[in-house]
């Protein structure tokens, strides 16, 4: 993982050839990828920078690949999975989805399906990432407020106007109205109903009495 | 002339001395009489005539001395030719009397005409001598008392010819018999002479008596002639005496010969336990030898008779006994028969019996014969003949036929009762069955037998050919000949001998072992294609696996040759696994194929390591599917097995298989382990561990009964087939615990190829 933005396939298949198909299909589609033989070897990996996905056999010795779905997501690891099996059956493949797979695909698949999936993988995981980031600089934003800010701002989101929130906290208007607009600063909202999407994003409750 | 009688009178003493005389040489007459016998030839002549000089003399001399005990009152002599005459007279009747009594028979009519002649013969002495007297008296006699004196003499002479013939005897010197025969004798002779005298009277005449050659007999006289006849009388005597013991001493030796002889003979019938016997029919008069007393087992001393025989005679025997001596005695004939004796101690004997039937002089009827001991030869001889039902019985449950043939004529020179029966012939039929059974033989298989036996007589070598034996009711058998020659002292082949063995139920059970192989070989097939299709799934992963691999790598070669600088290097190198991952799609499918194959076994060299890895390939797909790791030990080298290589992979695969079904369900480790080895006596191990449920405890005997399973869907044939197909190859197979978990299989296999069936 040498650029951080580039973006990797894992492959994880007992299956030498199939492993070798899939990486050199890829890198004719000019995507990198990294295979393993199995799940154990890709725990001891480094872990993504970039954008990425899992390519995953379901029957892969020692473990199945539903099971290694769920130790991922335990570890909150999250990473967009793309199953590949030889008999794929219908339970398997809502339980698969279920848990958040991107897609079930049965050998031998077309070409075109796999690195779709792929590509879709990779977006939501940019997605994932994208989102990860925004939620982090609007948290370090919250930081800056001060308590009373953060007070207001509970209030504000939850749709309290400014004589309703200084008589709740036993202010003046005119404090309150300051105080608004340092956080409407602080947090670089344009407007209400962007500080209520922050809020939102942030998980920040709002206070209702 | 006074017509007045002389009154004789008689000296009593010289009549005694007479008397005497007449006892001895009576007693001397009878001696010699068994001399006359005993001897031969010309000494038998010397001896008749000697006897009967000294006898005629002791006659005469008795009559001498009678006449001088006779006293006239005149002188009286005697003319001394005449007295010679009437001495040869005396001798001559001694020759008729010692000739007649001498003889070994003596018939009424020679007794009769002896005693006339004999008696004749006397009186002519007796009267010749009156006739010597030489006395002035005329002598007249009385012809009554003549003629009875005649009758007198012809009568003593009868009865001393037959005290005489009865008995002298050569052996006993002196008798009683033969000393009361001389005293009768004695006495009778001189009763003739005293009635002759008393026929006659005399008459003085005082004519003067021609006394020329005439002699007075003194009282000297008296004496003299008396001595002299004792002398000749004593000398006839001492020699018939000396010769006696002459004749005793040959006769002794001759008996001891005869004895040793005897001892021989009765050593021989001792060691021939043959004993000899006569019997005569008419007295039941047995005589035996002692063997026969040996045999009988009877004292030496009991009195054999034919009753004492019968007690022996085995009971089973007795009346065929008894009916053969019975009509062999009413018909005169020979016999000639074997039967049984049952001895006292419960023993049996078995005797031959062979008689002569002879009939003596007095023509009655005995039998002389032989009575053999035959125990032992019975003996040997049941012993062969149950040593022959033995080995023909032994031919019989073997169906085993034993023969031999000349090779010069072709002929048989021995047929078994067994090789008749394989034949289909009556043992009856004899030697004759020998040319019949060319026919017998399946006329496709002639020819090949032909050459078989061509080729054995020039090589001089043993043959062995099959062939089958058309029986008349159209059915068939399959028939072994073996064969070895005979060479003579030249090294020419003269016979063959050799066995013929019916195979046909071997036969009939090779092929209902071929059927059964066949049956084995289905049921196989059954067995793996129910497997197979249980596997269904994991086989079409294992397949899909290369066809997945290839699709994918057939789309990037596309992706790079449509590129607008197209990368030859890359898609080159996908096109080569396709190659590769088809190839690889090619050969799980053909082994698939192969185990769904039809077909009976069919027999290989193959290498069980390789057998293990291709279904290990096989089951890989079902083993991941149930997170089961599989665990090779393969030792390197291993000797080839002959065998059918289909059925030992379906071995494998159902060990494996039932070692991934035991572990579907269990926690923890799931392992299956397989394991190859060498192992002793030329054979490899292959074992199949697991770590499932294990064994059922109880029913660790159970699992390879047919129909025994734990499995909810199981058919119950599997390991029952494996066993079956394992046995076929000479091996085994068996079930043990796994430590610490689950259940092992172990096969082993022959690594040395025999000729098995």
């Amino acid at each position: 993982m040498t650029s951080a933005g580039a973006p990797t396939v894992f492959i994880i298949d007992d299956d030498a050839s199939v492993r070798a198909s899939i990486g050199d299909l890829l890198e004719s589609c000019g995507l990198r990828s990294e295979s393993f033989g199995a799940a154990e070897e890709f725990l001891r990996g480094e872990l993504p920078n970039g954008p990425s996905c899992l390519v995953l056999d379901v029957r892969l010795p020692g473990v199945n690949g539903l099971d290694f779905q769920k130790r991922l997501a335990d570890a909150g690891f999250q990473i967009p999975i793309i199953f590949i099996t030889g008999h794929g059956d219908i339970p398997m493949t809502v339980k698969a989805m279920k848990s958040g797979a991107v897609e079930f695909l049965t050998k031998p698949f077309r070409d075109r399906d796999l690195l779709d999936a792929i590509r879709q993988a990779l977006e939501r995981d940019k997605a994932t990432r994208q989102g990860r980031a925004e939620i982090a600089e609007l948290r370090k934003r919250y930081e800056t407020l001060t308590g009373r800010e953060r007070e207001v701002m509970g209030l504000v989101v939850s749709g309290m106007l400014n004589k309703q929130i200084a008589g709740e906290l036993g202010n003046s208007e005119v404090t309150v109205k300051i105080q608004r607009g340092r956080v409407m600063k602080k947090m670089k909202a344009g407007s209400l109903a962007e500080l209520v999407k922050m809020a939102g994003h942030l998980g920040v409750p709002s206070s209702e009495k | 002339m006074a017509a007045v009688n002389l009154i004789g009178s008689y000296n009593y003493a010289l009549v005694a001395l007479s008397v005497l005389i007449a006892m001895f040489a009576s007693y001397v007459a009878l001696d010699l009489a068994g001399r006359v016998t005993a001897a031969g030839g010309w000494t038998r002549v010397v001896w008749l005539l000697g006897g009967a000089g000294a006898m005629g003399t002791g006659i005469w001399s008795m009559h001498y001395i009678g006449m001088l005990a006779f006293i006239l009152p005149i002188p009286v002599a005697y003319h001394w030719p005449t007295v010679l005459l009437s001495l040869i007279a005396a001798i001559l009747a001694s020759v008729v009397a010692l000739g007649v009594v001498s003889r070994h028979k003596m018939g009424w009519f020679r007794a009769l005409g002896g005693s006339v002649l004999m008696g004749t013969g006397i009186a002519s002495m007796h009267y010749i001598g009156m006739a010597a007297m030489r006395l002035t008296a005329i002598c007249q006699f009385n012809s009554s008392l003549v003629v009875l004196s005649v009758v007198f003499a012809v009568l003593i002479s009868l009865a001393a010819l037959w005290i005489t013939f009865h008995f002298r005897d050569e052996k006993t010197g002196m008798g009683w018999e033969k000393l009361t025969g001389a005293v009768v004798m004695g006495a009778a002779i001189p009763i003739m002479h005293y009635t002759g005298m008393a026929a006659a009277s005399f008459t003085p005449s005082g004519m003067p008596t021609n006394l020329s050659h005439a002699i007075s007999i003194s009282t000297l006289g008296t004496g003299g002639i008396a001595a002299a006849t004792f002398i000749v009388l004593g000398l006839a005597l001492l020699t018939s005496q000396v010769d006696r013991r002459f004749a005793t001493q040959t006769l002794e030796l001759k008996e001891e010969k005869l004895l040793e002889t005897e001892a021989y003979l009765s050593e021989a019938q001792r060691l021939s336990h043959t004993g000899s016997f006569g019997w005569r029919v008419s007295t039941g008069n047995v005589l035996w030898s002692e063997e026969s007393f040996r045999i009988f087992q009877y004292d030496r001393t009991t009195k054999p008779t034919v009753e004492l025989i019968l007690q022996r005679v085995h009971p089973e025997d007795a009346a065929l006994v008894q009916q053969t001596i019975g009509r062999a005695a009413q018909d005169g004939k020979d016999f000639d028969f074997k039967h049984r004796l049952l001895m006292p101690d419960g023993s049996v004997k078995y005797v031959h019996v062979v008689a002569h039937a002879m009939n003596d002089v007095s023509g009655s009827l005995q039998f002389v014969g032989a009575v053999m001991d035959v125990t032992e030869a019975k003996r040997a001889e049941e012993a062969l003949r149950r040593s022959e039902s033995y080995l023909a019985e032994a031919q019989r449950l073997t169906h085993t036929g034993s023969w031999a043939w000349g090779v010069a004529g072709g002929n048989a020179l021995h047929l078994s009762e067994e090789w008749y029966r394989i034949y289909g012939f009556h043992p009856e039929e004899g030697l004759s069955a020998w040319e019949e059974r060319r026919q017998r033989m399946h006329p496709e298989d002639r020819a090949k037998w032909q050459g078989v036996i061509e080729r054995a007589i020039s090589e001089k070598s043993d043959y062995e050919v099959e062939h089958r034996i058309l029986l008349p009711d159209g059915t068939f058998k399959y028939a072994r000949t073996v064969g070895h020659p005979v060479l003579n002292a030249s090294g020419d082949v003269v016979q063959f001998v050799g066995t013929m063995v019916d195979v046909t139920e071997r036969k009939r059970a090779e092929e209902e072992r071929e059927r059964l192989r066949h049956a084995l070989a289905d049921l196989a097939r059954v067995n793996r294609v129910t497997m197979m299709g249980e596997l269904t799934a994991s086989l079409a992963h294992e397949v899909n696996q290369p066809i997945a691999a290839a699709v994918t790598s057939a789309n990037s070669c596309l992706h790079w040759l449509a590129s607008e600088v197209p990368n030859l290097d890359k898609a080159r190198a996908a096109a080569a696994r396709i190659v590769k991952d088809g190839t690889r799609a090619a050969e799980i499918i053909s082994r698939i194929r192969l185990l769904f194959q039809k077909g009976t076994q069919q027999l290989e060299l193959v290498d069980v390591n390789e057998v293990i890895e291709e279904m290990i390939v096989l089951l890989r797909g079902e083993a991941t599917r149930y997170s089961i790791s599989v665990q090779t030990e393969l030792t390197a080298d291993l000797p080839q097995v002959m065998g059918d290589r289909v059925q030992l992979q379906q071995v494998m695969m159902n060990l494996m298989t039932n070692s991934i079904d035991a572990m579907k369900s269990v926690e923890g480790t799931r392992e299956l382990a397989i394991k190859s080895q060498r192992a002793e006596n030329e054979q490899l191990l292959v074992s199949v561990s697991d770590t499932g449920v294990g064994l059922p405890p109880e029913q660790v005997d159970q699992i390879f009964n047919a129909f025994f399973t734990t499995k909810a869907h199981g058919t119950g044939m599997g390991l029952r087939i494996c066993r079956s197909i394992v046995e076929s190859h000479g091996g085994r197979l068996w079930a043990g615990d796994n430590s610490p978990r689950g259940a092992s299989f172990h096969v082993s296999l022959p690594t040395k190829v025999e000729a098995s069936e």
